[in-house]
């Protein structure tokens, strides 16, 4: 079982911003397609460390894990059973649960 | 059987010192523990002032960011994710980071409402003063303030 774990600080920015591609170098949507996504879909398991950044907007955070069962259709159980979330700050583990829980499917 | 003739006078004598060590030993421990408490009580209010006034900052940042042309929003968003760590820092030194407290759900409610939705998009627009999102981050930071304060009493209940 292989287990993939991306360091938001180092291995995207330590200034993560914006929901879309269009809203600078380093919104939600390029975290979750670039990052996010590709290793969900190489490895079992998958930890992500949300710590040593300037900070999260809720947009950012929303895009790239909301969007993961919005835009990518995981499901939320899928997630809760392969991705980790690692963060000093425990509000910010439960509100991307929250994202995660609350988002619904988008595609038609 | 015969027993020692004790006087009460004798009697008081002998246990008089010993009663009086008593005395001040249990009315300094009780003096002690009340101004240890009171010193506790009063380094935690200053710890949730500390937290209320951030909490503000934030939020009258939040307003100067939505109400901001786009182009000047992001020195202001970038002093909103500040002000964000010290709240957090701030409920830890007063509270410490119990993962299910009310605290920490308000704060989410906040973080949601000040940097949700349209938080450093292209799109934002330039939002009136009077902007239903604006009047929500206000209800969302007075709601978490009032939380604060009831973390608070839950610690020293009855005082002011």
């Amino acid at each position: 079982m292989t287990t993939s774990t991306i360091h938001v600080a180092s291995e995207f920015s330590r200034f993560p911003a914006g929901r879309f591609k269009d809203d600078g170098p380093y919104p939600g949507e390029a975290f979750r397609d670039n990052l996010l996504v590709p290793a969900l879909r190489s490895s079992a398991k998958v930890v992500v460390d949300l710590d040593g950044t300037l900070g999260y907007g809720s947009s950012f955070l929303e895009e790239a894990f909301g969007g993961l069962v919005r835009v990518r259709g995981f499901s939320a159980k899928e997630l809760r059973a392969r991705l980790e979330l690692k963060a000093t700050d425990p509000a910010r583990i439960i509100e991307i649960w929250g994202h995660i829980d609350s988002a619904k499917v988008e595609r038609a | 059987m015969c027993w020692p003739d004790v006087s009460a006078v004798t009697l008081m004598q002998t246990l008089g010192p010993v009663i009086q060590w008593v005395i001040i030993i249990g009315g300094w421990i009780f003096v002690s523990h009340d101004n240890n408490s009171r010193e506790n009580r009063k380094e935690l209010r200053k710890a949730v002032d500390d937290l209320i006034s951030r909490a503000y900052e934030l939020q009258d940042a939040a307003v100067d960011y939505y109400t901001a042309k786009i182009e000047d929003g992001p020195p202001i968003a970038v002093k909103m994710k500040r002000l964000d760590k010290q709240i957090m820092s701030a409920i830890d030194r007063a509270f410490g980071k119990t993962t299910m407290s009310p605290i920490l759900k308000r704060l989410i409610e906040v973080r949601k409402a000040t940097t949700g939705g349209d938080f450093e998009t292209a799109k934002r627009p330039q939002r009136n003063h009077d902007d239903p999102l604006l009047l929500e981050i206000m209800v969302e930071v007075d709601e978490f303030v009032r939380s604060i304060e009831e973390a608070f009493r839950e610690r020293y209940p009855g005082r002011l």
